[in-house]
């Protein structure tokens, strides 16, 4: 049972960090969740 | 859904404002740029509906000169966009009433019911300065005047019930005649209605400010002579850091101990009550040390976020600006750059968010790429762990302490680092910067305890639930990583030997369990990981633990003493009375000499002072800038620099 849990968890874990990392580069972290309606610059070339 | 914007210039109490009538925590400050984009919440009205509140960033006019100010002017020349208000709720500071009024007029031009919240009336009053509002009242019969204090509960009531009953408002008539957005971009019309309606406030403002008949001593006048000195200004600013850091030092040892001392014994006492297996392993090695790593540096983070919510409060926040705008000045940042920069000592996302405001393109730039020099609070458990391992508790004259002494002068490396950065950036920048910081002082004041409290209390949850189950995860799977490992020929017969040895001198079992697990790790994936990576940290002075702790650490700064915590703890069975500090101390090379010394300490610390170990900033870096190309060179060149750093103060120092 133990085993079980602990690999869940594993699971859980390795899912979360994922995750994460693909929010972060692709919608929005969680530190700007207050972007509300505001765009990112766009510098020019 | 009716929809309620709170607009009004940059440090008028908007934000305060907001988290008043929402209930909610939004961070404040008393110098310009807090919000930078806009955010909102659903109100329950007084009369049982609902409406959306809007806090939109601070703005000084209706025609922007920044990304920020461009929110407003993009919602407010479209009717059909989503967020265009059924209500303007301009929020004043009654102690600089010309410019809100300013801004209240060129508002009245869009024709949207309104309502003017006169906010800092106090303040006003403690210069020894009065609003009539009868006279202005008598001046805008159409608008209902409503004074408050952002920082009064009891105003919340009142707040709602006016904003609810002025939803179905008539539309006030403006003085112009024509809707700023008709005038498009022609300058000159610009310009001749901005002058129009400079003029008219003027004569407003002269007409309502009254002054007191006991007219208070002006004692921010007085202040300011010694606080925005140009010698003395940077004294007391440095002196103010160390007493706060030496507080840190003296005040925090106590709880930390007992923090840590408490993880410790849960970990102990979990591992006893749960039977030997795969889950008490990963609870009390992995997530328990992971977690308590960091939840141990609460009472420092706590303390920290205080006194800078007190220097916020007080209003010397912003003479702290006013001094760093002089500072950096002659290295080519402008002006707009201060708040940005000093954002970024609480963390560098919302600083390199705020440089929105900066109007030119490469002044934003070269804020955006240098803002993660600036010592963030994720640097600070990296930091306090390494000066208490390294740096003597010892008082100069039995009064100043020197480890508050090494940190204040991290503080000081890291922005001199983004000083000198900014000045190598602006070299090959030919464009002539022409921003200028313009900002008002707020009176010093007696610093609201429950704001304090608030922003101690918002701050730290932020700190701690921010990384919080980053650090969890990262503690599971770190652990599993130095858990397991490849079958090895080379394992089996380390831990013969050990064994025989064991055997031999007659080691007791603890003993043995210990350096069999000390064995394991090193041979798990986490170990090969770490060997693998060690001869490139080696000239640094570190070994593959603190390897592993360097790559984590990207994730989140912080996240380096919870991998410290996970990976020192794989090492045995929990132990209830050997602290984190403790296992470090005792940790050594090969050859028996201390893994933790003066010199490996202070290349470790470069390295964090220097190196861009945050994933999110990066992510942040490459959205606002646009382009992986600069969150790229910003990446490796703080890494060459870091790595430099700290391998010439390791090799000097050894």
């Amino acid at each position: 049972m133990q085993e079980i849990i602990s690999i869940l968890v594993g699971i859980w874990a390795v899912f979360y960090l994922v995750k994460q990392t693909y929010l972060i580069f692709n919608k929005k972290s969680s530190h700007c969740s207050n972007c509300g309606f505001a765009k990112p610059l766009k510098f020019k070339k | 859904m009716k929809k309620i914007a709170l607009i009004g210039q940059a440090n008028t109490g908007k934000s305060s404002l907001y988290n008043l009538i929402s209930g909610q925590n939004q961070p404040t400050g008393n110098y310009a740029g807090i919000t930078v984009s806009s955010i909102f919440t659903l109100l329950n009205l007084p009369d049982g509906t609902q409406a959306k509140l809007i806090d939109f960033p601070g703005t000084y006019s209706v025609f922007p000169s920044s990304e920020d100010e461009r929110v407003v002017q993009r919602v407010l020349n479209d009717p059909e966009h989503e967020n265009y208000p059924d209500l303007l709720a301009v929020v004043v500071n009654s102690t600089q009433l010309q410019k809100s009024i300013q801004l209240f007029l060129q508002l009245q031009d869009f024709g949207i019911p309104m309502v003017l919240l006169l906010n800092m009336s106090d303040k006003l009053r403690a210069s020894g300065k009065k609003i009539n509002y009868e006279k202005l009242q008598a001046l805008f019969p159409q608008i209902v005047l409503i004074p408050c204090n952002a920082r009064l509960q009891s105003d919340k009531k009142l707040l709602l019930q006016k904003l609810a009953e002025n939803l179905t408002a008539k539309p006030p008539k403006g003085l112009y005649g024509t809707k700023p957005y008709s005038l498009g971009t022609n300058l000159n019309q610009q310009k001749k209605y901005l002058a129009f309606h400079n003029q008219k406030a003027k004569e407003i403002t002269t007409e309502v400010v009254e002054e007191l008949p006991q007219k208070q001593a002006n004692f921010t006048l007085k202040m300011d002579r010694l606080f925005v000195h140009p010698i003395w200004g940077y004294g007391i600013l440095l002196l103010i850091l160390l007493g706060i850091f030496q507080v840190i030092f003296s005040f925090a040892a106590l709880p930390m101990d007992l923090i840590d001392d408490g993880i410790n014994q849960l970990a102990y006492f979990i591992n006893q009550q749960l039977p030997n297996g795969m889950l008490n392993q990963l609870l009390t090695q992995g997530i328990i040390p992971g977690i308590g790593g960091i939840v141990m540096f609460i009472p420092q983070i706590a303390l920290l976020f205080f006194f800078i919510a007190l220097l916020e409060e007080s209003g010397y926040m912003s003479r702290v600006v006013f001094l760093l705008d002089r500072l950096m000045r002659p290295f080519g940042l402008s002006g707009k750059s201060v708040v940005p920069l000093l954002s970024s000592v609480a963390c560098a996302i919302p600083g390199i968010l705020s440089a929105r405001t900066i109007p030119s393109e490469k002044s934003r730039l070269i804020t955006i790429l240098v803002a993660p020099f600036m010592s963030c609070s994720a640097r600070i458990p990296v930091y306090l762990l390494i000066i208490s391992l390294i740096i003597p508790a010892h008082y100069i004259g039995g009064i100043i302490s020197v480890q508050a002494i090494v940190l204040l002068l991290f503080y000081v490396l890291g922005l001199l680092a983004a000083l000198g950065a900014a000045w190598i950036l602006n070299k090959g920048i030919k464009e002539r910067n022409a921003d200028f910081l313009l900002m008002e002082m707020p009176n010093y004041g007696m610093p609201s305890g429950k704001n304090t409290l608030l922003t101690v209390w918002y701050k730290s949850k932020e700190f701690i639930f921010g990384a919080g189950k980053i650090i969890l995860s990262m503690s599971v799977v770190l652990w599993f990583l130095g858990s397991f490992g490849p079958s090895s020929p080379q394992k089996e017969a380390e831990l013969q030997t050990l064994v025989t040895t064991a055997s031999n001198e007659n080691w007791e079992e603890e003993k043995l369990a210990q350096e069999s697990a000390s064995v394991a790790l090193t041979y798990s994936y986490l170990g090969r990981l770490g060997k693998g990576i060690e001869p490139l940290i080696e000239p640094l002075g570190y070994n593959w633990k603190m390897g592993i702790a360097l790559l984590s650490s990207f994730a989140a700064r912080e996240v380096f003493v919870s991998t410290l915590s996970t990976i020192y703890s794989l090492d045995g069975a929990p132990d209830p009375d050997e602290s984190l500090i403790e296992k470090l101390r005792e940790d050594t090379h090969a050859d028996g000499s201390p893994v933790y010394h003066f010199a490996s300490g202070i290349s470790l610390m470069l390295f964090y002072a220097f190196a861009m170990q945050c994933m999110a900033t990066f992510a942040v870096v490459k959205k606002e800038t646009n382009s992986w190309k600069w969150a790229l060179y910003q990446l490796i060149g703080m890494g060459i620099l870091a790595y430099l750093a700290a391998l010439i103060s390791f090799q000097l120092l050894k």
